[in-house]
């Protein structure tokens, strides 16, 4: 499997679970509760950029902010891991994580949309192992897929809700919050055996 | 001269990613709001006070502790590294640390301000464990020169909390906690490796 395009699918789907942008919709809706239909789009274009430039900032920089703090690969497999993991419990215990957020309205698509909802520590985190596996060029096409995806999820969040429901959005976070667990404790497991 | 130089740069960051003076920011404005500028200077002063002596302490008679309680260095890495791991994990999956104490209205500059704010059981073990690489000279230095940075940020914390918001000062510290989980596993894989 180190095709181009099968690095770049298993690239993308790794962000994809990590990101959640569908997990992030019904938080999305209750946040821009009042805004008019040309605002949320605004704020969904602009949360999306910036948890995608964020990824990218991370995809080309980590290495060297590992490297400077003398981290070794593996000990960022492990901590990564760690981070990912509990994150993923979080998920399919359906306990709502970062979501007590004091926001202002202006800044609503940095924080809490952009960062850290849609790239958090574990979407940070998910990008520099990625990079390590399949390099810097297919890692930061992945994010930017992503980043496009996570905009059109936003923009159109009132559609999605209507097609599966809130329950269904639920489902499919906890159902990918599995998968995610699962992929952390592969990253651990890397991480402790490299030691 | 440039080898002491970049130890002195890389101890300075390490610490500074530990005492996360931009991260104390907002509980500082927080535990500060009714009082005014001056008093809040002068509680910014005090507990970059208590900090700095809290870690020159421990970089000075921390091996000296370690070596009364029949510790070895090994032990303490891996104890260390869980400590900070703990905390790492805290900041990153959004949990509020140790950051809620009531106190008096002077009183805080010394807790929960100066201990465990700045000059936490994270920081005190990483000056210990700095002090083994890099040592003491070079850790005290960077200590200090990290207390009067502390002092610096929070001085001017009200101007800085316009500047980035609320908002930004909880991702940036989120950002700086990703990086502090791989420092405390990097340490207790060395502990366990046994080489430290």
């Amino acid at each position: 499997m180190s095709s181009f395009s099968g690095d770049f699918s298993l690239a993308f789907l790794n962000l994809f679970v990590m990101l959640n942008a569908i997990g992030t919709v019904p938080i999305f809706l209750s946040l821009t509760d009042g805004s008019s239909p040309l605002e949320r789009r605004e704020i969904a274009k602009k949360s999306a950029i910036v948890a995608g430039s964020i990824v990218l900032v991370f995809i080309f920089l980590g290495k060297y902010i590992l490297e400077f703090f003398h981290i070794k690969t593996e000990d960022f497999f492990v901590a990564g891991g760690l981070i990912l993991l509990i994150l993923a419990l979080d998920f399919t215990t359906g306990k709502n994580v970062v979501r007590s957020y004091t926001v202002k309205k202006e800044e609503l698509a940095v924080v809490p949309l952009g960062t850290p909802l849609l790239a958090g520590p574990g979407t940070i985190t998910m990008s520099i192992i990625l990079t390590y596996d399949y390099g810097p060029f297919i890692t930061a096409l992945a994010a930017i897929a992503n980043g496009v995806i996570a905009w059109l999820i936003l923009k159109y969040s009132d559609l999605v809700i209507r097609k599966i429901g809130s329950s269904g959005i639920n489902a499919a976070s906890r159902v990918l919050g599995l998968l995610l667990a699962a992929i952390a404790v592969s990253m651990i497991r890397r991480g402790i055996t490299g030691f | 001269m440039f080898s002491f130089l970049k130890d002195f740069i890389q101890t300075f960051l390490i610490l500074f990613v530990m005492i996360d003076a931009i991260g104390i920011v907002p509980i500082f404005l927080s535990l500060t709001s009714d009082f005014s500028p001056k008093e809040r200077k002068e509680i910014a002063r005090k507990s970059a006070i208590v900090a700095g002596i809290i870690a020159v302490i421990f970089t000075f008679f921390g091996q000296f502790i370690l070596d009364f309680f029949f510790l070895e260095a090994e032990d303490f890495f891996i104890a260390g590294g869980l400590l900070l791991l703990i905390i790492a994990l805290d900041i990153t999956t959004g949990g509020e640390i140790i950051r809620s104490q009531q106190a008096e209205r002077e009183q805080i500059a010394v807790v929960p301000l100066g201990t465990p704010l700045l000059a936490g059981p994270g920081t005190i073990t990483l000056v210990i464990l700095l002090t083994f690489d890099f040592g003491v000279l070079v850790t005290a230095l960077a200590a200090i020169t990290n207390v009067i940075v502390a002092w610096l940020i929070l001085r001017q914390s009200s101007l800085i909390a316009r500047k980035i918001g609320y908002n930004g000062i909880k991702a940036t510290s989120r950002v700086l906690g990703v990086i502090l989980a791989a420092i405390a596993v990097s340490m207790i894989r060395r502990g366990l490796t046994g080489i430290t």
